[in-house]
């Protein structure tokens, strides 16, 4: 049997968006990768399998619109050691200007990748229920706990 | 250790592939090179505009994100200017990378020569051979290098 390769992107909650039935049989090779954006899975599959396509939603024009600017900020501060610069970025500000509407998007993403939306999130919700003295970590978790209970 | 960042750092500093440099950790939010200089992997060392918690700023330090904040950041502990990158034993040394007079990176010399950096807020730590690696568009240039006895 020919091999074929079979690359995608996770879904947001960190799952595979496909299901794969091996019928028992392993895998040759299986990969995920991270990226400041995504998570992609390779898979190289020299076997019969069969593969269910998840049904999706088309994304909502404000996904798409924080999607494309998030990942333009994360690209082009990447290397950046200021928070102060990073969350000056144009595209940042942007997402900031998207008012109430960003908050589960940033919150949806914060989950996943643990970035640095705590700045947007203060800037749109004029809150911060992280403790005073907090690391980014604890001031993470504690933005989280906020978005369970709004 | 596999560099499972989905960029690729040749390209963004093509010196550190003449010079030669290692991945040492996964990517993490959690730092910045200000911090890992000081051999903190806890807290992000970054003054911020506004107040967002979750950011450390050393108390006494300018707010800001000029040459002299981040020089005074390394006095209060313990390091002094001084005029060479050479490896000198028991000495801990830092180097400031500036780009338009604005400080943009720091990196840490290691006991045997090498130097060590976290890349930005949300990347990696690499070792590199050389200061020069990491110089370049990003970063610009070396300007400021700092001793302290090494602890």
């Amino acid at each position: 049997m020919d091999m074929l390769t079979i690359t995608g992107h996770f879904s947001g909650n960190g799952e595979l968006p496909v299901t794969i039935d091996t019928r028992g049989t392993p895998l040759t090779s299986v990969s995920r990768g991270t990226s400041g954006t995504d998570s992609t899975f390779t898979f190289t599959v020299n076997q019969e399998v069969k593969i269910t396509l998840p049904h999706r939603e088309e994304p909502s024009a404000s996904e798409k619109k924080f999607r494309t600017l998030a990942d333009s900020w994360r690209k082009e501060t990447r290397y950046l050691s200021s928070i102060n610069k990073k969350a000056m970025h144009p595209a940042y500000q942007q997402i900031i200007g998207m008012g109430q509407e960003a908050i589960p998007l940033i919150l949806q993403d914060l989950k996943r990748t643990r970035g640095h939306w705590l700045w947007a999130l203060f800037a749109i919700t004029g809150e911060d229920p992280a403790s005073e003295g907090s690391t980014f970590t604890e001031a993470v978790d504690a933005w989280l706990n906020w978005g369970i209970s709004h | 250790m596999p560099h499972l960042t989905d960029y690729n750092l040749e390209e963004d500093f093509p010196e550190l592939a003449l010079s030669g440099w290692r991945p040492k950790s996964n990517p993490s939010p959690d730092y910045n090179c200000i911090a890992f200089a000081l051999h903190d992997t806890k807290q992000i060392w970054s003054y911020g505009a506004i107040r967002v918690r979750g950011y450390y700023w050393p108390p006494g330090v300018k707010e800001d994100d000029s040459l002299k904040s981040w020089m005074q950041v390394y006095e209060i502990h313990g390091f002094r200017q001084c005029d060479n990158a050479n490896l000198e034993e028991g000495i801990e040394k830092v180097a400031i990378y500036v780009k338009d007079g604005e400080p943009q990176h720091v990196a840490r010399q290691l006991a045997g020569g090498t130097w060590t950096s976290k890349l930005g807020l949300e990347e990696e730590d690499i070792e590199h051979n050389t200061l020069e690696g990491l110089e370049g568009d990003k970063y610009g240039k070396v300007e400021i290098i700092m001793r302290r006895v090494r602890r």
